[in-house]
């Protein structure tokens, strides 16, 4: 009887020991389900606070009005999206949003809202929220109008059902909104003015608002409101703008993460066996882009030439210490799977041969405009001016400093220009119909087809179908080599050695509900 | 008094005027515009064309111009095209950095030099005065980022002696945090202020008054703060007046180093990202600094020397 007793109690005690340490995941504070998408690390505790430390401050909070990479990434703690993208950036997974519909025509899409949604301050985040939050995206112009083209109406029938409706079926629509700007903010900024409010924001996302000490720091507190509250109790955010003291600083320990690694100083970190290095895929292509008024680059066969004399994978192992790839085209691998890669893989027989068959077989010289203030794409540059002078093409280095670069390039007023462009939705429409929009970035390279291609895989609605017209778009434009694509640069982090949880998605958002310095 | 402060006055307008009037001249022709920042590669030439409406990049330099002091002289410095706050707001929240800035490495430069340059003086051609003379070039010599960025890194974070940067809450904490990026530039600075100020305290003390002083058993000290200090002042408050407008400008680069928020670094910034509005405000508060630093100096000449009428 003892015996079979103790059995009893060791057998309950086994299984309740089992149980406990079953999943990974716990309920979290509200009691509801975990979230499918959290990767919370078994053993991660709650609590702490880091400071993660960036070269510049953050321009502003306006999800809609305010451009700067740090203002992005600090803005998207602050406002969730319907849609996030996943980790790996591979596809998009629900935030706000618990799912969607789409109707049969492909024009209204119908999204139905997680329960019992709050922002920080408690009040209740409906569907009315989200349809203002949109508006004011769709309105503000520039960047966003371009990226809002499809948004014909916007709808929020009821509280938890958002209803957007396009004149075409429109496939990136999910993408679009998962970027910045689709953040939630307040229906009419909760009586606020827009400038008021966004000196204070009310927070939809994980972390809300504290304290903003311009040029020095900006803290965060934990948004216990959101559906998945963080483990961090605080985010710090702090500006080191030199590149050598933030990253001997890191290295002191001054503070938890950085970003914006600067290459030179590489050794610095992996020497260190209390840091570490991490690097992140990115849509980040850098290129560059050849005028096709030039009477060299209207030549095919010239501007095929150049492309196969480049080395990409010397230039990504010694300037960038093997933490960037070959680009084949302007749209990052990681956003289509199939590049064409043959017109700008290294061959230095095939690549004189083709200047051989243009109408300059002697060669000639031209002048590239490229940012003077980065020492990075400065060796860069001068790493395909030697390679090209190995098929007897002079380039002419051009340092400019950054608004006269960019006034020179957007003008047509320069022969050639490096140009470096990041999509920032996970998703290849951005970029193919930037390309299209801007007459091949501003190079004068139309083509009709790949027009057409871009369209196409703007509005079907079928993944592999659009990887396979963008491949093909891809091929047909870089057959031509309207521009010459170089490297695609990773996304560089570095943290000490005790935080976990850290990730970053392909378009730079950093994923901080999972982190823990502990 | 009331007559030379109201023509000074009047001067002042009148440069800063021309300043403000050259500023936008300058960039009126340098290449860059604020549109394409803003609105992103896609951006149409209707879209940017309504960019160039709403800021009033279109109208004619005379009426830019004009509004710009309209506004001006009410004080409202305009709206950053970049983060679409007032200027204003932007200067006030910089300001007491590149000031505390300014002040706290003037006041180290004249510890260092007032010291030396008067025991350079008392032991002319002596071994001490040799040896002052000579290591401050050094001084001279490195660039002050250099500077700046050893001392960064020996005194801030091999020995966690000072802060590795920012500015800190409160006076106490300004002091601290400030004495590196202020010691970089008083070290730059301080040789120029030892040779002059010293060879005109070598002038004074070979003068009548001052052997007259001796031979009444003043000596050292006393005798340098109470006769020569005074009568050798003045070339080097002119050389201090000088340098304090050039520093206005140069702090940019130890603010850069130090990731001190001041004007040095929002003109930068400013600059890079063609933001208009900014760059003509900062360059204005520059110009009047260096105006009033003139002002300053000239003030300091008619208390230092009574014999010097202001006119």
């Amino acid at each position: 009887m003892k015996s079979s007793l103790r059995l009893v109690a060791a057998t309950v005690t086994a299984a309740a020991l089992l149980m406990a340490c079953g999943s990974g995941e716990t309920p979290d504070a509200n009691g509801d389900e975990p979230d499918p998408t959290s990767t919370e690390t078994p053993g991660a505790t709650p609590g702490g606070e880091i400071t993660i430390a960036f070269g510049s401050d953050a321009n502003g909070l306006d999800k809609s009005a305010v451009i700067g990479e740090e203002s992005i990434w600090i803005q998207q703690q602050l406002y969730a999206t319907l849609y996030a993208p996943t980790p790996d950036g591979r596809s998009l997974q629900p935030e706000l949003a618990d799912e969607h519909t789409l109707s049969d025509d492909g024009l209204e899409w119908t999204f139905t809202l997680r329960e019992g949604l709050l922002f920080s301050d408690g009040t209740p985040l409906t569907a009315e929220d989200v349809k203002f939050s949109l508006e004011e995206s769709r309105d503000q112009g520039g960047l966003l109008s371009f990226l809002y083209r499809a948004f014909a109406e916007i709808e929020a029938p009821n509280d938890r059902t958002l209803v957007i409706r396009t004149e075409e079926p429109f496939a990136p629509m999910l993408a679009i909104l998962s970027e910045r700007s689709a953040g939630v903010v307040p229906a009419d900024y909760g009586g606020r003015d827009r400038d008021e409010f966004y000196e204070n924001p009310v927070s939809s996302g994980p972390f809300a608002f504290e304290s903003w000490s311009r040029g020095e720091e900006m803290v965060l507190v934990r948004n216990d409101n959101y559906f998945d509250p963080p483990l961090l109790d605080k985010v710090i955010f702090k500006v080191v703008t030199d590149d050598n003291a933030r990253v001997l600083q890191l290295r002191d320990g001054q503070f938890d993460m950085m970003g914006s690694v600067p290459f030179s100083s590489l050794s610095t970190i992996t020497e260190s066996e209390d840091l570490e290095l991490r690097d992140f895929p990115w849509t980040n292509v850098e290129m560059i882009i050849l005028n096709q008024s030039v009477e060299a680059f209207s030549d095919p066969h010239v501007r095929l030439a150049m492309s196969l004399a480049i080395d990409r994978e010397a230039i990504a192992n010694q300037i960038f210490s093997g933490l960037a790839q070959p680009a084949h085209s302007f749209i990052a691998g990681s956003l289509v799977d199939e590049q064409p890669a043959e017109y700008s893989t290294f061959d230095l027989e095939a690549a004189r041969d083709r200047l051989a068959q243009s109408a300059f077989p002697d060669g000639f010289s031209f002048t590239l405009n490229y940012p003077g203030t980065s020492q990075t794409v400065g060796s860069e540059m001068q790493a395909v001016k030697q390679q090209l002078a190995q098929i007897g093409i002079e380039m002419v280095l051009r340092p400019l400093e950054g608004g006269g670069a960019e006034e020179a390039w957007f003008s047509g007023e320069y022969e050639a220009v490096y140009a470096s462009l990041s999509s920032d939705i996970p998703d290849a429409d951005f970029m193919a119909t930037a390309f299209t929009a801007t007459a091949g970035l501003f190079s004068g390279y139309q083509s009709e087809e790949a027009a057409i291609l871009g369209a196409q895989a703007a509005s079907s609605m079928d993944e592999d179908e659009r990887q396979r017209l963008y491949s093909e778009m891809l091929d047909v434009i870089m057959q031509d080599m309207p521009l010459l694509p170089i490297i695609e640069q990773s996304n560089l982090y570095a943290h000490q050695a005790g935080v976990t949880g850290f990730d970053v998605a392909i378009q730079g958002q950093l994923f901080l509900v999972d982190v823990s310095a502990r | 008094m009331i007559w030379y402060m109201s023509k000074r006055l009047g001067h002042t307008a009148l440069v800063l005027a021309g300043v403000a009037f050259l500023v936008m001249l300058l960039l009126h022709i340098t290449p860059g515009d604020p549109a394409h920042q803003m609105l992103g590669i896609t951006a149409t030439p209707e879209e940017i064309a309504e960019f160039h409406e709403e800021y009033g990049l279109n109208d004619p330099l005379p009426v830019q111009f004009g509004r710009f002091v309209g506004k001006t002289v009410t004080g409202d410095l305009g709206t950053s095209i970049f983060t679409r706050r007032p200027v204003r707001d932007m200067i006030t929240e910089r300001f007491p950095i590149t000031v505390w800035l300014l002040v706290y490495s003037s006041v180290l430069t004249a510890l260092i030099a007032v010291p030396l340059a008067s025991i350079a003086a008392l032991r002319r051609d002596k071994p001490a005065d040799h040896l002052i003379r000579a290591i401050p070039l050094i001084g001279v010599g490195m660039p002050s980022f250099w500077v700046g960025i050893v001392l960064l890194y020996v005194l801030a974070l091999r020995f966690s002696l000072f802060p590795a940067g920012g500015y800190g809450q409160g006076a106490t904490e300004h002091l601290w945090a400030l004495f590196l990026p202020s010691i970089s530039i008083a070290i730059g600075q301080a040789p120029l202020f030892i040779r002059s100020l010293r060879a005109s305290m070598v002038e004074v003390l070979d003068s009548e008054f001052v052997a007259a002083a001796r031979s009444r058993g003043v000596r050292g000290w006393r005798l340098i703060m109470w006769h020569v200090l005074r009568n050798a002042a003045i070339p080097t408050i002119t050389l201090f007046g000088v340098s304090l407008g050039l520093l206005v400008g140069g702090v940019v680069v130890i603010e850069a180093v130090f990731s001190l928020p001041g004007l040095g670094s929002l003109m930068l910034e400013a600059v890079t990202r063609r933001d208009l509005p900014v760059i003509q405000a900062v360059a204005l508060v520059f110009a009047a600094a260096v105006v009033f630093f003139n002002l300053v100096t000239d003030l300091l000449y008619g208390v230092i020397d009574p014999r010097v009428v202001l006119r």
